[in-house]
């Protein structure tokens, strides 16, 4: 530590349970490019680039984040669940089995961000309701499924997990 | 090989920030909402800004929400998630150690919290910050357009001390405030006593991740069924938000009766007709100036059968 303050290039994140060390190549180097890039995890997707299709969701330290618009600096010593790691966990699975169910997925390019926003909203309110299911997954855009069946999917996974969020 | 171009600095206390702000002028980036996006490169590419910059957004001086009792000071850095009241966040904010307890979270008025659920959509509320909404300085922020109807002021320091600035002071134009290059927002301050009653209407293309076309935010006074404070402000109808001092004179000292009624549509006309040479908004690509304006007038009607129906349903 500086006087200045820290100017640290590497950083710690542990993702999906794991410890991980990244060297930046850029001080200012996206989150979403540090998971797909560095860490090979690409599930996460870019769209837009810009906090405005929710393809890049993941969880930072629980909450849902844009990772495009996180510098993986401001990250630095946080815990990031990525949609490989969500898949891993009940939660994951299960929203997976009804995604495919109430056919919630048809390219596929907007799902790992849409799974990692309902199960943010999972975890706070596990009895959702449609108007609360839609609010959930307002930053996320999908130009395939038109919505609905990816709101059935959420219900039949509110319903079927309980207590697993 | 590193790559350090930026070099962010990562102050620890705010009183670290202030002494760096002092001798770098070093860019505060709290969310990085707007600024990610106003830098942004092509896909896979870090953002194109240059140094000197610094992370404020974990600094625990500038997430506190503090109520006196009588006025409110919302820290520069608290997420919108937390002002919005998103499902878990209050709760989850009031436990996290931070000197935000439950009261003061409660005492966010009802029309900042609704302009705050109306921004972005979750995943940006949690990043997003308000003091990133006021110094971005857009006629079309949400939480601005709230805070002007609020009177709310900006708490600014610098190593020097502090200062606070209303905030129609603080905001000189599109993009434009009087922030120094070595002053922080800190807080940003509700006066109180806090209105009972608020408005708060954002049109857009769509309900999330939407700037907005026009909006409009209202907040009331009453003592003894008679409004004593009025205020009117308008979103994205020109170059900064504004207020309508004309035409919020004309609700001073009317009671439920007055705005029910023949009387009522009188009395929206006369607000109307009061509020439009402020009203002066241009075409762009979210909307036209005449759609913005015929909206914006609408919206006076609305404003004032909503704020009837409060008094009646409150008896005052
Ligand atoms: C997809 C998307 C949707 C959006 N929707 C809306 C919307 O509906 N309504 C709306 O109003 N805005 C919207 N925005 C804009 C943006 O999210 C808001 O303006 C937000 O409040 C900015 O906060 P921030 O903390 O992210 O700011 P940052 O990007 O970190 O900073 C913005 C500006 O504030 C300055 N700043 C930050 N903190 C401080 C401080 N403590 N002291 C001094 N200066 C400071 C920075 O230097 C910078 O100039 C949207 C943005 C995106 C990407
Ligand atoms: S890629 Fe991040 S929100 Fe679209
Ligand atoms: S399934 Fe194609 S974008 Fe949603």
């Amino acid at each position: 530590m500086s006087a200045l303050g820290t100017t640290v290039t590497a950083i710690r994140l542990t993702v999906n349970g794991r410890p991980r060390e990244v060297n930046l190549s850029h001080d200012m180097r996206r989150l979403l490019d540090v998971l797909r890039i560095d860490l090979g995890l690409t599930g996460t997707k870019e769209g837009c680039g810009e906090g405005e299709c929710g393809a890049c969701s993941v969880l930072l330290d629980g909450k849902l984040v844009n990772s495009c618009l996180v510098p993986a600096l401001q990250a630095d010593g946080s815990e990031i669940i990525t949609p490989e790691g969500l898949a891993e966990s009940k939660a994951g699975k299960l929203l997976a089995e009804c995604f495919t169910e109430c056919h919630g997925a048809q390219c596929g390019f907007c799902t790992p961000g849409m799974m990692m926003a309902s199960a943010a909203l999972l975890r706070q309110n596990p009895d959702p309701d449609e108007q609360a299911i839609r609010e959930g997954l307002a930053g996320n855009l999908c130009r395939c499924t038109g919505y609905d069946m990816i709101i059935d999917a959420v219900l039949m996974a509110a319903g079927k997990g309980r207590d697993i969020w | 090989m590193v790559n350090s171009v930026v070099n962010p600095f990562r102050p620890a206390t705010l009183s670290e920030a202030l002494e760096i702000r002092r001798k770098t002028g070093a860019l505060p980036f709290a969310g990085g909402t707007d600024l990610m996006v106003r830098y942004r490169a092509k896909n896979g590419l870090p953002p194109t800004m240059e140094g000197p910059l610094m992370f404020v957004d974990s600094l625990s001086e500038l997430r506190t929400v503090r109520f006196s009792g009588v006025s409110l000071d919302i820290g520069a850095s608290v997420p919108l998630a937390v002002v919005a009241d998103d499902p878990g966040e209050r709760t989850a904010y009031a436990a996290s150690g931070i000197p935000a307890d439950a009261a003061a979270l409660a005492a966010i008025p009802e029309l900042l919290r609704a302009a705050s659920a109306d921004l972005g959509a979750p995943a940006l509320r949690q990043r997003a910050t308000m003091a990133g909404n006021v110094a971005n300085a857009s006629p079309a922020g949400d939480t601005v357009a709230a805070l002007y109807a609020l009177d709310a002021a900006v708490v600014l320091t610098s190593t020097d001390g502090e200062r606070i600035v209303p905030i129609n002071k603080f905001i000189t134009g599109p993009g434009k405030t009087i922030l120094k290059a070595d002053e922080l927002i800190t807080a940003i301050r509700i006066p109180g006593p806090l209105p009972v009653w608020g408005y708060w209407r954002k049109v857009g293309t769509r309900r999330a991740n939407a700037l907005t076309k026009v909006s409009a935010a209202s907040s009331v006074r009453v003592e003894a069924g008679r409004i004593t404070g009025f205020a009117l402000a308008f979103g994205a109808v020109g170059p900064i938000v504004v207020r309508s001092p004309d035409a919020e004179a004309l609700l001073i000292g009317k009671s439920a009766a007055d705005l029910e009624g023949s009387g009522a549509a009188e009395l929206v006309r006369a607000v109307a007709d009061a509020a439009a040479p402020g009203i002066t908004p241009i075409d762009d690509q979210r909307s036209t100036a005449r759609y913005r304006k015929t909206v914006a007038l609408n919206l006076i009607g609305e404003v004032i059968s909503s704020l009837a129906s409060h008094l009646k349903e409150n008896n005052t």
